[in-house]
């Protein structure tokens, strides 16, 4: 073997040039050979061991009874099975992927080979169905081409269907192991393998093998052929044939009972998986927007409204609370009584009119503030300036300002005006 | 139109309309915890989301079984701060001992983990002791945002000390699931980024005014 190249094949040829050699190849594959179930399960798992007395108690359960496990493990030092790299003591990454490749962990047949066999299925019915439209033809060449491609289905079925199956089992060991594992960094590449083997194996071939993927049309038309050539008259053929029918419905019926029973068991481990991870994403996002003081990229206003109004009213206003308030208050009350006695006389106010009907009886009022004073009183100028002020207004021409001025006295102040005076009509 | 036909064209209302209101405007979540209201607002949906859409709210049924309101007068106060930020220590504490628990996973036992609030995380490392003080929450404070959480209905407090989670903690974790699928976050996050001023906000009175 030359130097620096893996019994395994080119395909590990660049592991020898990544990794520390081992100080003794010959010693160390000798001591792979013998002690193989302990330095199998060290690699597979991934173990990583503090001190020496870690390492010997694991290789402990692989001894035999008064075997040393101290001198088992200086052996492993002095070969290189363990090496010390960052502190612990762990088999080298060459060992690792080295067996790893011998024991084809990580070479669950993937979508791709599922497919390459579903198309060799297809290719078979394609040569079956015309065998089968012109039937079976005792004697001639046909008949043993008719069994041979049935037995090229057979065996096609079985592989499909063992590819499947055994991937399947697989995938529930890695499930198991996961399950039973102790060690946190462990369950993480455990938990990661297992979410690609969800991902990217047993969904893809669950969408091949499922009702309405290739697997269940190609083997529809190969169950219909074949029915056709079990119902001819008895011979070989019609035999073969009826096996095969029975074997097509059977093994696709296996197969996706199996790959949904590993989708079962995987399913919501990798969903739960996925979320969790993608929760610790945005955690993890949303708290170092927070960090660095970031609060606007959370859009915590749109993302998580909450509501949290005051109880109170709900009508905005003074007037139509303090109407609410007067309404509410409200009670159905009988209509006050009235006094035994007659209701006295309502003073009822001066209007503009009323005076304007008393002017007009008169032929002419020289002063009309002094007038509409003496009708209405002087307790306030208000109204009767007001009055004056309404009366010229309704008819303007019946009044006419004068030169004069004088003062007009009332309860709080003197009031210096012009004299107005009327003209009746009768002066018109 | 007589008496008896506007009579017959109004909806009834639902018969708890008073305290499922007075419940969903103090900021409550309302969830099967909740009893009657939860169960008045469960059968009668519609008519609740009728009235409140007239007052400006959107009536809001979550996946997880529990019910709130959106408006406009949502509130952004420093106590939802400190809530989310309680919120996502906590998660991401979980999210990094799952591993050491039974199940290996944590969310969907939420509702059925009880905490002890002298357990919880905020206050053991210097960075998170930290962010909590940058929200005004020391570690004798922490009651209080789980008080407040409480009356959002996110919270159930417990005796000795301790508190387990109600439905509408899923508010919160899908939030995070939001953020996660951002797809511009660093774009977003790198625009935005502001100084730590910014992080006063509105005085809560009326917050204080429910207590």
């Amino acid at each position: 073997m030359p130097v620096g190249r893996c019994v395994a094949g080119a395909a590990c040829s660049s592991f020898w040039t990544r990794s520390p050699m081992a100080r003794h190849p010959t010693e160390l594959l000798r001591l792979l050979a013998k002690h193989y179930p302990l330095v199998s399960a060290m690699c597979r798992e991934n173990r990583r061991f503090a001190s020496d007395a870690e390492l010997e108690s694991f290789c402990l359960s692989f001894l035999e009874s008064g075997a040393s496990a101290a001198m088992l493990v200086g052996r492993l030092k002095d070969v290189g099975v363990v090496s010390q790299t960052t502190g612990d003591w762990a088999p080298p990454p060459f060992l690792r992927l080295f067996l790893g490749e011998i024991e084809q962990r990580h070479s669950l047949a993937s979508p791709g080979v599922v497919r390459g066999w579903i198309e060799k299925l297809a290719g078979l019915a394609d040569r079956l169905e015309p065998l089968a439209a012109r039937g079976p033809r005792p004697g001639l060449d046909e008949d043993g081409e008719i069994l041979a491609v049935l037995d090229e289905i057979t065996d096609t079925l079985s592989s499909i269907s063992a590819t499947v199956a055994g991937n399947c089992d697989r995938i529930g060991a890695e499930v198991s192991r996961y399950r039973v594992e102790e060690d946190v960094r462990q369950m993480r590449l455990r938990l990661t393998r297992l979410i690609d083997l969800h991902a990217n194996y047993l969904e893809p071939v669950l969408r091949l093998i499922d009702i309405g993927g290739d697997f269940h049309s190609v083997s529809e038309r190969t169950a219909a052929s074949c029915a056709v050539l079990a119902a001819g008259p008895d011979s070989s053929v019609s035999f073969a044939a009826a096996t095969v029918a029975r074997d097509v419905v059977w093994l696709r019926r296996g197969t996706l009972r199996r790959a949904h029973e590993a989708n079962r068991e995987l399913g919501p481990l990798c969903e739960a998986a996925a979320r969790e991870s993608s929760i610790a994403r945005g955690v993890n996002r949303a708290l170092d927007a927070i960090a660095n003081g970031n609060w606007e990229a959370l859009a915590l206003d749109s993302n998580l409204q909450v509501v949290i109004a005051p109880d109170g009213a709900l009508i905005s206003g003074r007037a139509a609370g303090a109407f609410m308030i007067t309404a509410s208050a409200y009670r159905e009350e009988p209509p006050p009584l009235l006094d035994a006695g007659d209701p006295s006389l309502m003073d009822l106010p001066w209007s503009a009119a009323t005076l304007l009907e008393e002017l007009e009886s008169q032929a002419e009022v020289p002063d009309l503030l002094e007038w509409i004073c003496e009708h209405v009183g002087r307790d306030v100028a208000d109204m009767p300036a007001g009055l004056m002020h309404d009366l010229i207004e309704a008819a303007p021409d019946s009044f006419a300002a004068g030169e004069m001025h004088r003062s007009y006295a009332f309860a709080e102040l003197d009031l210096d005006a012009r004299v107005w005076a009327w003209r009746g009509q009768a002066d018109v | 139109m007589s008496e008896d036909a506007i009579g017959s064209s109004l909806t009834p209302l639902p018969p708890r309309l008073a305290s499922v209101f007075r419940a969903l405007r103090s900021g409550r979540h309302l969830s099967r915890d909740d009893g009657p209201d939860f169960l008045d607002l469960d059968r009668n949906f519609e008519s609740y989301a009728h009235v409140l859409h007239g007052l400006g709210y959107s009536l809001r049924r979550h996946g997880q079984g529990f019910f709130y309101i959106e408006g406009t007068v949502g509130v952004r106060s420093d106590r939802m701060r400190a809530s989310l930020l309680f919120m996502l220590i906590l998660f991401q504490d979980l999210d990094e001992k799952k591993f050491e628990r039974q199940d290996r996973a944590w969310e969907r036992s939420l509702l059925r983990t009880t905490f002890k609030i002298a357990e919880l995380p905020h206050f053991q490392t210097s960075h998170r002791r930290s962010m909590m003080s940058a929200v005004g929450v020391e570690e004798s404070g922490l009651s209080r945002v789980l008080q407040f959480l409480e009356r959002l209905g996110v919270v159930r407090l417990l005796p000795e000390s301790q508190f387990s989670f109600k439905s509408p903690v899923h508010r919160f974790v899908e939030l995070c699931v939001r953020f996660a699928e951002e797809q511009n976050w660093a774009q977003s996050t790198a625009a935005s980024v502001a100084p730590s001023a910014q992080m006063t906000d509105e005085p809560d009175d009326e917050e204080e005014g429910e207590a």
